[in-house]
């Protein structure tokens, strides 16, 4: 709760820093702060016992919502020191704004771990979403960063709607917009035939909203154009803090809301729940359609937005077979695949500044002209494609076995989704290739030397949680 | 076995039924209309239905949870309707146009 509020200060407080006359240190006192607010998390939650009610029980603090609190701050702290280059001086003009934004968007990403209410749900998507619209077309003059903030804009607020409209359904069958008094009164409605299309209509509208937010095919169309119009370090963030974000937040839902209606139902009609095969389709057809799409890419920007969405099927499973284990698995994929994507983003950016170019030409010959950039890209998308010894593979074994040991029947899935997994590869190595093969050399991309000090710390996390998984894995079971 | 929820009466079905039908109205602007500005207004539409049937729950349930949720739902929609026009502004000045179709740099 204070580390809430105290976001919420820092925020205000970077918009008017530009006034004050700190635009010059406003990375210096973001980055500070939110580090500080991390801390501020990290000994609450030790300081804390059981749970704690605010906002008239609407936000809950318990270790569910500290731990993804404190792995959403670290995205936000990561991402403020992987952009310090976005900030220098001549880079952008409004850097203030856009810290504000950045850490609005971090207020929103801390409701939506802890809220226990649908009010709370929705305000939490939004203030996630409406500084993102104004973020994607934060540079101003560019056509295409204008496309691809409307773009967002329009899906953006179409799929509030459609998951506003999922809301007031299930509120109308239950009477209660509290994640308990729903959980509660859906038992009430299996009894009430006529409210029950009002429940089914209600939590497929629901899923609808949501898995726009995480980017699940097919509501995925938006995605790459908003991805590749962006400012590249706005994408970074998009990809990584909104998409964990919202994981959290359909995650919460579905388990927490309609897990206890879900048993009731399988005892009751002796099938799965309707939602659950949708999510099961949704994953399915996110895992083929993201990976296969990708393929044809020319260009790593929008590779990297289908290969989010390729991540977002495999992170749908845990949704799908909720238990303390995939809950980790849960934890320990968004916070690998969050670590990879922005290492990933940034050495993008670098090569992009330089040579104003994203296709995979920008990088041939990387490998020659900047060996420590190429490696580094090169662990991000070993890791992003699961190739021992980095953190992507230990994150993907780990869910793909938690999934498997709550529901042996369901091997089709691990099955695809290995095989999306091995279709993955040639995408990434597409990178990995036009990098180290061939004779071409490129221009040096110049990298400020704390920039690259900063960068090859966070690629080193890459490593060092895949070889030392543990310290991952104890966090994980803290939640529970 | 009876619930102490109340049944789905005529007078609130047919509320059900008049915002869906809204609701589908501001889907199918969303879809087809070419102009953001009506866009932006369908998107209202939608919004505008899920309000009324909030309302139409609140008093089915004699609780006023359901009105409470609409003031939200206002003030969210008036802020981002807020960004929206912004945004739209921006792409007027740069493109001299409100039409959807002028929009088609990005793809892949």
């Amino acid at each position: 709760m204070n580390a809430l509020i105290a976001t919420s200060v820092l925020g205000l407080f970077a918009m008017i820093s530009e006034i004050i006359g700190l635009k010059k240190w406003i990375w210096l006192i973001s980055t500070i702060g939110i580090a500080g607010i991390l801390g501020l998390t990290v000994y609450e939650a030790i300081a804390m016992n059981g749970t704690q009610e605010v906002f008239y029980g609407m936000i809950k603090q318990n270790n569910f919502s500290s731990v993804f609190s404190g792995l959403l701050l670290s995205i936000t702290l990561l991402w403020f020191l992987l952009a310090k280059d976005h900030y220098r001086e001549g880079n952008h003009a409004n850097p203030s704004d856009q810290s504000a934004l950045i850490i609005f968007a971090t207020v929103g990403g801390l409701i939506l771990t802890s809220y226990t209410n649908l009010t709370m749900l929705f305000l939490g998507i939004e203030i996630v979403s409406i500084p993102m619209f104004i973020l994607a077309g934060s540079d101003k003059k560019n056509i295409l960063s204008n496309e691809s903030s409307l773009k967002y804009f329009i899906m953006g607020a179409f799929a509030s709607g459609i998951m506003l409209f999922g809301i007031a359904l299930l509120y109308g069958a239950t009477g209660s917009f509290d994640l308990e008094g729903i959980s509660n009164g859906l038992m009430m409605v299996s009894q009430n035939p006529s409210m029950f299309f009002l429940v089914l209509i209600g939590i497929t509208f629901l899923m609808m909203g949501l898995a726009f937010k995480v980017s699940a095919a097919p509501f995925h169309f938006w995605v790459p154009d908003v991805y590749e119009g962006a400012p590249t370090v706005i994408t970074a963030f998009m990809s990584t803090f909104v998409k964990t974000a919202a994981f959290v937040a359909f995650f919460k839902l579905f388990v927490f809301g309609f897990y206890s209606f879900g048993m009731y139902w399988i005892q009751f009609f002796k099938t799965e729940p309707v939602w659950s095969m949708q999510l099961l389709f949704l994953s399915a057809i996110t895992i083929l359609v993201g990976n296969i799409v990708a393929v044809s890419q020319t260009n790593l920007k929008r590779t990297l937005a289908y290969s989010g969405i390729a991540q977002a099927g495999y992170i749908l499973l845990t949704i799908l077979l909720p238990s303390p284990e995939t809950l980790t698995a849960l934890f320990i994929y968004t916070a690998s695949y969050s670590i990879s994507t922005l290492v990933a983003f940034t050495a993008l950016y670098h090569v992009q500044k330089a040579k104003n170019d994203y296709s995979f030409d920008a990088f041939r010959g990387l490998g020659k002209s900047n060996p420590g950039l190429a490696v580094v890209l090169t662990l991000a998308m070993l890791s992003l494609g699961g190739i021992p010894p980095t953190l992507g593979f230990f994150a993907k074994f780990y869910l793909f076995k938690s999934i498997l040991a709550f529901n042996g029947s369901l091997i089709w899935i691990i099955l695809l989704a290995i095989l999306g997994s091995l279709i993955s590869l040639y995408y990434y190595f597409k990178v990995i290739i036009s990098m180290f093969g061939g004779d071409e050399t490129s221009t040096k991309v110049e990298i400020n030397l704390s920039d690259r000090i900063i960068l090859y710390a966070v690629a080193s996390l890459i490593i060092i949680l895949g070889l030392i998984p543990s310290i991952l894995l104890e966090l994980g079971a803290m939640i529970i | 076995m009876n619930s102490f929820l109340p049944e789905l009466s005529n007078v609130y079905f047919n509320y059900l039924l008049l915002s869906s039908v809204l609701f589908c109205i501001g889907v199918v602007g969303v879809i087809i209309r070419k102009n953001i500005i009506i866009i932006f207004m369908s998107i209202e539409l939608m919004l505008n239905a899920v309000n009324l049937l909030l309302v139409n729950f609140s008093n089915m349930h004699n609780d006023p949870n359901g009105q409470v949720f609409v003031f939200f739902i206002m003030v969210v929609a008036a802020a981002e309707v807020t960004v929206g026009l912004a945004i739209l502004v921006m792409v007027y000045r740069n493109t001299g146009s409100v039409n959807i179709d002028t929009l088609k740099n990005l793809k892949g």
